[in-house]
Order: structure tokens, then C-alpha cells, then sequence
């Protein structure tokens, strides 16, 4: 009878933790805005850094702190955007330490769920209204490190939108901390603004559809589509995510290597130049000169070497945002499985795929 | 037997209420989790009628429901403590799936159909436990 009456209370229980538990929202605190109010900005900071170009994406640390302490251009109107997945209170690289003034960026914010391409125009201008963001704000993009690709993810989302000046802080937070600067831990809260300044997107010719990869793949020679994604990937032995069941890649792709293993990072942890790009490219007898677009599995990595090419002044690149997850949501999509230079590769199509290929 | 059936279906339960609870979190907690479930939900939405789905499994446990709990009724009498407080969590769990079901959705909750189910099989088991303990309880008072 006991027994029976503890199972009864632990069912309860157990129905009570669960409505606690869906019910939960986050809360948000609130600071400051900007380095107003930091701890960390009230340590004197007086960084001199060399301006860099408008079109220059990658930055130093001592370039952002000299933002910070007002000795850049930039310092009049700039806005530093953590970047991760997920609300701010899961983030560890804000809760824990972020820049003084940044403000979390959650990803999820800049991609829809049906395909995790880029939100509508509507919804990415509304977003960098809610972040105070103008054509004409410096934003300040990082992510965790090197490596992660998710502040390269919102770069390149607000650059198709229209804002002229979007910069990746190198190396990321792990770059930020090496450099002994300061960092702070209380939540900061963006002020909205009414007009960004331009239609959005202002450059709609970043991002390149999956029809458009399609028609550029049949009849245009100097059109190359170019893997993000890890050797796995490539040869087809993996999907690379555990949502996506089938393994391969667009019939006709190219491998222009991962960046998730490091290969677009040098040994510090910075982004690699063009030159590594070239190298890759060529190992495919393609080159710089050709009409580039990169994808991976939703477009995260393959943002890395668009806006490499981006900085070095090149105008002939594209992000396909679909990549493979949207490209083998069609049976009738061709598709290749291993490297197309050698015998082994199968043609195929996406219906004739298996689909255990998700990874574990 | 009896019992160890008994003990079995408050596992299977159990573990329904707390699986639910543990999808939502990692859900909100972890990106590769929450992409996966997303997945899925697109690939049932394209697969199978959910909606249509939802309103008959909806329509089954409550009927379900009430049937047992009209038997219960009937046989109020015979009926000790345990049996009436295993109707009040049977009515609490279809409650709970169907206000769920209802209120939340895919637009509110990633995890909708996931914890939709998960609450729907909980509500069924406590349905099937009280629907036998009832009918056994019947089964003893006749013999008497």
C-alpha cells in the first residue's frame, strides 16, 4: 500500500517539476549600456590601434579595445555582439566573461527553422533595430574562439542586410582574454533605434539560392560550388549532424576544406589569408578568379572564407545558405559520395542515399 | 504478477513524465538537440496528418476517461483509497495532455510533439492501470 501511495506522490511530483519546468522563461537583467556602468571600462584603458579599412573584417583585440576607449573612428557608434547559440543565461562565454558593453546574440536570432537559411528581410531589420544597429554602426562581432564560426554567422547576415561596417574580433573571446583585457560579467541591454537607413537587404547578392546553384552548376563553367566541411563530410562517410540522415555532396561541388578542424585558423588562433584559400582552391583547379560559392551543412563555416575573400576586396563570392541540409531535402537533387577525382565517387541522387549517415 | 505489471506501468510512466522533462530542457539548452527535434518535427508534419492525428488521440483518451471513470463511479462503494486517488491522477494526466496538447504548439514549444506524446503515453498507461484496477475491483465485490 505504501509502495503504492509513493508512486502515486512521485507522479505528482513528477507533473509538478514538468510545468515548473516548461514554464520557465528567461529573465533578463539588465545593465548599462555599451562600457557605461562596467567594471571592467572603469579601469583606465587608453589603447592606441591602427585604423583599418571599412571592408576589413577580421580585428585585432587592441583594435577593439581602442574602439572601446574612444580612439578609433568607430568609437561614436559601435555595438559589440557576443555571438552563440541559445539565450543569454545558457551562454557560458557571456554569463562568464564577455566584453565590456557586448551584447549576447543569440544565432537563432538571424536564422529561421526551416532551413536555417537567413531570416526574412523584415525580421533581420527588425532585429538590428532591437540592437540599435544602423546601416552606419560599426558592429563588433565574437564568438567563443578561432574556430567557431557563429559571430562569422551574424557578420555576414548583417552585411547582406546593409550594415557597412562589420568586423569579427580575430580569434574570438579566447584572442580577447590572451591579450590580458578586461572583461565583464553583468547583462547589458541594447537601446532600440526606429530606421536603419537603407532597405534591407542591401546586398541580396551575397547570398546565392539553391535554384541559382543549380542553374550556375549546368551552365556556367567559371561557377564553382565549394564544401565547407570536414574530409568526412566530403567523401560522404558522415551527414556531420545528427538532424541530417543522408551523407554526400552537391553533384559537381568542390572541397575547399573545414574550418571546424582548424584549417582556416593559424596556429594563434587567427584567421587565416586568402593565400591559404588560394591553396585550397587550387588543389581543385579552381582559383580566386572564379565566381566562388561556399556552403556547408547550414552556413555557419562556410561564412569564414566568404569573408576572408571579403576583406582581401573580392566581389566574386557567394554564401549558399541552404548547403547541404537544404540540398538534400529533395529526392530528385543530384548528388556526389567521395572525392569526384577518384573512380570510386558515385553519382547519385538524393532519394537513392541511405539514410544512416547521421552522426552520433 | 499483478503487482510487478503494476510497478512496471508507474516505470513506464515515470519515465514518460521525466523523458518529457529532460527533452525540453536539453531542447533549450542544446543546440545540436533542439536542430534534431526540429527536424523531426518537420520530417512527421510532412509524413503524417499530425493534426488530424492529435484530435483522435485526443478524442480516444478522453472518452477512455470517462468511460473509467464512470465505471468507477458505478462501483464507488468497493472502492478504497488507492483506486480513487489513481482516477484523480488518470483525470490529472488527461488533463494535463490535453490542455498541453491544446494550449501549446510547435510555434510556442520546439519540443511540442515530443513532450505531446510523451504526456499523451503517460495519460494512456494510468488510463489502462485504473481501467484494470477498477474492473478488478468489480471482479472482487461479485465473487463476494
Amino acid at each position: 500500500m505504501k509502495k503504492k501511495l509513493v508512486s502515486v506522490l512521485l507522479c505528482t511530483a513528477m507533473v509538478a517539476s514538468l510545468a515548473v519546468g516548461c514554464g520557465s522563461d528567461t529573465q533578463e537583467e539588465t545593465a548599462g549600456e555599451n562600457t557605461e556602468g562596467a567594471d571592467a571600462a572603469e579601469e583606465e584603458s587608453d589603447v592606441q590601434a591602427d585604423p583599418v579599412d571599412t571592408k576589413k573584417v577580421y580585428v585585432t583585440p587592441d583594435w577593439v579595445q581602442s574602439v572601446i576607449d574612444g580612439n578609433q573612428e568607430e568609437s561614436s557608434d559601435y555595438v559589440i555582439l557576443e555571438c552563440s547559440w541559445g539565450e543569454e543565461e545558457d551562454s557560458p562565454s557571456y554569463t562568464k566573461g564577455h566584453v565590456p558593453g557586448a551584447y549576447h546574440m543569440n544565432t537563432d536570432s538571424v536564422e529561421s527553422e526551416e532551413m536555417w537559411n537567413i531570416r526574412s528581410a523584415e525580421e533581420i531589420e527588425q532585429l538590428l533595430l532591437d540592437y540599435g544597429i544602423t546601416k552606419d554602426t560599426t558592429v563588433i562581432c565574437y564568438g567563443e574562439d578561432g574556430v567557431n564560426s557563429a559571430d562569422d554567422r551574424v557578420a555576414i547576415a548583417f552585411l547582406w542586410a546593409g550594415v557597412e561596417n562589420v568586423k569579427c574580433l580575430d580569434g574570438g573571446l579566447a584572442a580577447w582574454n590572451d591579450a590580458g583585457y578586461a572583461t565583464e560579467s553583468e547583462s547589458n541591454e541594447p537601446e532600440a533605434v526606429e530606421e536603419f537607413g537603407t532597405t534591407v537587404p542591401a546586398h541580396p547578392e551575397y547570398i546565392i539560392s539553391i535554384d541559382d546553384v543549380q542553374d550556375k552548376l549546368e551552365n556556367d563553367d567559371n561557377f564553382k560550388l565549394v564544401s565547407i566541411r570536414s574530409e568526412a563530410e566530403w567523401l560522404g562517410e558522415t551527414s556531420g549532424y545528427s538532424y541530417i540522415d543522408r551523407a554526400g555532396e552537391p553533384e559537381g561541388a568542390i572541397w575547399g576544406h573545414d574550418t571546424d578542424d582548424g584549417s582556416y585558423c593559424n596556429d594563434d588562433g587567427t584567421t587565416v589569408g586568402v593565400d591559404v584559400l588560394e591553396g585550397y582552391l587550387a588543389e581543385s583547379g579552381a582559383s580566386l578568379d572564379n565566381e566562388l560559392a561556399f556552403y556547408c551543412g547550414t552556413g555557419w563555416r562556410a561564412a569564414i572564407p566568404f569573408l576572408i575573400m571579403y576583406e582581401n576586396g573580392y566581389t566574386n563570392m557567394e554564401l549558399y545558405d541552404g548547403g547541404w541540409y537544404q540540398w538534400q531535402m529533395d529526392d530528385s537533387n543530384p548528388v556526389q559520395v567521395g572525392d569526384p577525382a577518384s573512380d570510386d565517387c558515385v553519382h547519385t541522387t538524393v532519394g537513392e542515399l541511405s539514410t544512416d549517415k547521421a552522426a552520433e | 504478477m499483478k503487482k510487478l505489471g503494476y510497478v512496471l506501468m508507474v516505470l513506464l510512466e515515470a519515465a514518460s513524465l521525466a523523458g518529457a522533462y529532460i527533452i525540453n530542457y536539453f531542447t533549450n539548452k542544446k543546440m545540436g538537440m533542439a536542430r534534431w527535434v526540429i527536424y523531426k518535427n518537420q520530417g512527421w508534419e510532412r509524413d503524417y496528418p499530425m493534426d488530424t492525428l492529435k484530435m483522435a488521440v485526443m478524442a480516444v483518451l478522453i472518452l477512455l476517461t470517462i468511460l473509467v471513470f464512470l465505471f468507477f463511479l458505478k462501483r464507488k462503494r468497493e472502492a478504497g483509497k488507492l483506486l480513487i486517488s489513481m482516477n484523480v491522477v488518470m483525470i490529472l494526466l488527461t488533463l494535463l495532455y490535453v490542455s498541453y496538447t491544446v494550449i501549446s504548439s510547435r510555434e510556442t514549444m520546439r519540443a511540442y510533439y515530443f513532450l505531446s506524446l510523451l504526456f499523451g503515453i503517460a495519460a494512456a498507461v494510468q488510463i489502462l492501470k485504473t481501467g484494470a484496477a477498477v474492473l478488478m475491483c468489480g471482479k472482487k465485490s461479485d465473487e463476494k
